[in-house]
């Protein structure tokens, strides 16, 4: 059977139980990545907005 | 199986039928402005602060607006919350001087907070700081319950009132719904978790010496093992029971411990155990009474209950039977329940709870879009660990979370309401109001956004690399992590089936837009169909109007969900968890 011991379960061992969820701080790249995503947040909601807009016209 | 488990289940369906009525006036009478016993307290906080935010309560919103309001305001907290993880390494309340969140984690964590997701692809204790758990995360448990209240209220609104352009004002119900409904039951849930043994402080984590050292096999920088000794243990603390509280009663699921409610500091006792599994449906159970008294059709909210406890019971005893009937590859090993020993499958499940306590939380987890667990839904039998999959996969109708439940579920009734119409050959109505192209092409839109979401992403997983290489188990029970990632993740529930290795670029970023679609996408058409319902006039009943009242009805809307989560899931499935069962059967395990 599956997850014999779920806290030996791969992402349990990824994250490491004392070692944090994180990989990398504050580096150059990862604020470029900051960036990106929240371009892609805003982006959504924007998206959700005309779709919103869309479902009203569809009357 | 044992009476005594069957005497638990049914202890807590009797004790939701009961607050179902005492929760669903309350609910009424806050948004329908009547006076509660809490307005000499409430009503001064109020009004400060709508006069702070410039707030006009007596305005209404058309459902365009409504909806606008409240996608924007989801952005901002969406943003406010990937700021606090990115930069919590300096920020206060960090005693254990954990790091900033990496990009890709701290925007699906973002994401899954806002949409009342709280999928966890990270171990907080060892994550988050206690200001990012407590201004980020819990302000988001609140916030995101908040505002699937207040849509369902809206969407309430829309069904009852006639001729009107508006369904309500997103600001005041938002307000109304934190301070009258979420932080009083918080403050004092909060209160009863801490009286039973769950910790609430802000102490840097504690350390014990072992009484026993051990010697563990860890990694070296040059990628060789290294034997270690460890002599002490940390023990994680923080404020957790007023994080406890709201996890469950707004339906969010995220735990403070990786653990979630197996672990002794978030859940200590069965008390605390049967506490919070009411906590889980007790609004959502409570609103189906809401629906009635303000459509004025208190049957109809009724039927609309019981169709949920019908597939709630299915649901449990489907999950019960299976694990309490063990795995039977373990021949010759004693699997009957006895005073020694609880039987069945313990493998994944908290003794202090057994196999009934733990197919219990698993259903009414699944079934609402909470996603706390107690047990390791990976660990199941695969009929048992199919049950919260088919609970996700149905819309997270049944009893669902606070306000999505009611809202999902009103998108069946349009469809059962429809059908009805089709099979008689009159012109659909509900509750006086005709269904109209409009209004089923808004539900048809709300249902396919999210099979879809699950499926084309569910695909993708599983035939690309970065998708397979995160299961830890091959064969149909590592299509089954990879089915429960997304499903959960577009039915907003946040639960992990386990063994899949969720924090990675792909699955970050992938179950983070399929938590957008599934809680946006949806709710977006059910607004529509609100704003379109409100606006109609109402004619009178005649002898061709479908009751949505009874056990007719009641019998409809259970078929429809159904055979519309069957048809469009049951190939799925058939590849996973049945083909697993079988498998099993035959002698083969994963």
């Amino acid at each position: 059977m599956a997850g014999l011991n779920w806290m030996a379960h791969p992402e349990s061992a990824h994250n490491g139980l004392f070692g944090g969820g994180f990989r990398e701080g504050f580096e150059k790249e990862s604020r470029v990545t900051d960036l990106v995503f929240t371009l892609v947040t805003i982006g959504f909601f924007l998206v959700a907005i005309g779709y919103l807009r869309g479902c009203e016209r569809l009357k | 199986m044992t009476a005594n488990g069957w005497f638990q289940i049914s202890l807590y369906l009797l004790v939701l039928f009961l607050i179902t009525k005492p929760i669903g006036i309350f609910l009424a009478r806050v948004f329908e402005r009547q006076k509660t016993f809490l307005d000499p307290i409430l009503r001064p906080v109020e009004r400060l602060i709508y006069r702070l935010c410039g707030v006009d309560e007596s305005k209404e919103m058309r459902w365009t607006e409504y909806g606008t309001t409240m996608l924007v305001f989801s952005a901002a907290s969406l943003i406010l919350l990937y700021l606090f993880e990115r930069l919590q390494h300096w920020l206060p309340w960090n005693p254990q001087r954990l790091a900033n969140v990496s990009p890709d984690l701290a925007w699906n964590t973002a994401v899954s907070f806002t949409t009342n997701t709280n999928w966890q692809a990270y171990t907080p204790e060892t994550t988050m700081s206690y200001l990012t758990q407590m201004a980020g995360l819990a302000y988001h448990n609140f916030a995101s319950a908040a505002v699937g209240i207040a849509l369902a209220i809206a969407v309430i609104r829309g069904v009852s009132r006639h001729e009107s352009k508006t369904i309500g004002n997103f600001w005041v119900d938002l307000t109304r719904c934190f301070l009258w409904v979420l932080l009083p039951v918080c403050l004092v849930g909060s209160l009863v978790l801490v009286s039973q043994g769950v910790v609430q402080n802000l102490k840097p984590y504690a350390t014990a010496q072992l009484v026993e050292p051990q010697t563990v096999q860890t990694q070296g920088s040059d990628g060789k093992p290294v034997s270690q000794t460890v002599t002490q243990q940390v023990i994680a603390v923080g404020p957790t029971a007023s994080q406890e509280v709201i996890k469950m009663f707004g339906t969010n699921g995220g735990g403070f411990f990786y653990a979630n409610s197996a672990h002794p500091y978030e859940n200590p006792t069965p008390f605390t155990n049967f506490f919070e599994m009411i906590l889980i449906f007790a609004i959502p159970s409570g609103l189906t009474y809401t629906l009635g008294r303000m459509t004025k059709s208190q049957g109809h909210g009724w039927a609309v209950w019981s169709a949920m406890a019908a597939l709630f019971l299915v649901g449990v005893s489907t999950a019960y039977w299976a694990e309490a009937r063990g795995n039977p590859q373990l021949a010759g090993v004693d699997q009957t329940a006895s005073a020694l020993h609880s039987g069945g499958n313990m493998e994944g499940k908290e003794v202090r709870f057994g196999i009934a306590n733990s197919a219990l939380f698993a259903t009414a987890t699944t079934d609402a879009s909470c996603g706390a667990v107690n047990s390791m839904h990976d660990s199941y039998t695969p009929l048992g660990g199919m049950v919260p999959l088919v609970n996700i996969m149905l819309g997270e109708v049944i009893f669902g979370g606070v306000g999505s439940g009611l809202y999902g579920i009103l998108v069946f009734v349009i469809l059962a309401v429809f059908i009805a119409g089709l099979m008689v050959g009159r012109t659909p109505e509900y509750l006086g109001k005709k269904i109209e192209a409009f209004d089923v092409k808004m539900a048809m839109l709300s249902v396919l956004i999210s099979s879809l979401t699950i499926l084309v992403f569910a695909a993708i997983a599983v035939v690309a690399k970065f998708g397979t290489s995160s299961i830890s188990n091959p064969g149909p029970h590592g299509l089954s992590q990879i089915l429960y990632a997304y499903t959960s993740s577009t039915g907003n529930n946040g639960s992990a089936f386990g063994g899949l290795n969720a924090n990675t670029l792909w699955y970050n970023t992938s179950t983070a837009i399929a938590m957008l679609l599934g809680r946006f996408f949806v709710v977006v058409p059910i607004l529509a169909i609100a704003g379109n319902l409100a606006r109609k006039k109402v004619s009178p009943a005649s002898l061709g109007t479908f009751p949505v009242t009874g056990p007719l009805f009641t019998i409809l809307l259970v078929s429809t969900i159904l055979i519309v989560g069957a048809l469009t899931f049951f190939p799925a499935l058939s590849l996973g968890p049945i083909l697993e069962h079988l498998l099993m059967l035959s002698g083969k395990a994963f």
